[in-house]
């Protein structure tokens, strides 16, 4: 049986990743941040990332029809 | 299979998507089979291709793609990615591409820069490091030899 290996957090992983991207010049440093981002994540990380920034456009939108 | 700019997502680029794009193995004609299982999971049914779940998340069903070959042969190269527990069968980026290429939409100009920037940096990052990895396998042995 596989061990799973008890993962840094997010941010952790994410700058050892944009480190990694420093030799790069054919991208500026925030597209470089967001693939470190996106990169060092869990494909379940990386989901609630993009769902929650799905879910923050529904909610605004959802609390105008309120209004 | 899961398709389109969701399977890219779990593959590390970050573009919102509204709906989960998933490839059938079955003719178009038995799309009741894929809805019968949908409402029996407490989906709620918009037309013959299109589910919400029950946290809204809304799921399209896909049986045929453009660009690539059929289901049976794109599977044999699908990436099985840890996503709660179960592996999914995800179509790879270059696949994705492939396909995005071919629809030749308007909207699919932005993900193809970027998958293709995401190959590029995955081939950069990884490529290096099995590069060194196979180069110490190689010195190791050479070391081992009596």
């Amino acid at each position: 049986m596989k061990r799973r290996r008890n993962l840094l957090p997010l941010p952790e992983r994410a700058a050892r990743m944009l480190a990694r991207f420093k030799s790069i010049r054919w991208l500026d440093e925030d597209e470089k941040a967001l693939f470190a981002l996106g990169f060092a994540a869990t494909p379940e990380e990386r989901w609630k990332l993009v769902r929650n920034h799905i879910q923050l456009f529904n909610s605004s939108a959802r609390s105008k029809q309120r209004v | 299979m899961l398709v389109g700019m969701s399977a890219a997502n779990l593959q590390g680029v970050l573009v919102s998507t509204v709906d989960v794009d998933v490839w059938i193995g079955l003719p178009s004609r038995r799309y009741m089979t894929v809805m019968n299982l949908c409402r029996k999971l407490g989906a709620t049914v918009r037309s013959q291709n299109k589910v919400y779940l029950s946290d809204d998340t809304p799921v399209d069903f896909i049986y045929e793609v453009t660009g690539l070959p059929t289901f049976d042969r794109e599977y044999q190269r699908v990436i099985r990615l840890p996503f709660y527990g179960l592996k999914i069968p995800v179509l790879p980026l270059d696949r994705i591409c492939k396909s995005k290429l071919a629809a030749g939409r308007d909207k699919d100009k932005l993900h193809i820069l970027l998958i293709r920037q995401a190959l590029k940096l995955k081939r950069g990052t990884t490529g290096k490091r099995r590069v060194a990895r196979a180069r110490r396998r190689t010195t190791q042995k050479r070391l081992a030899r009596p």
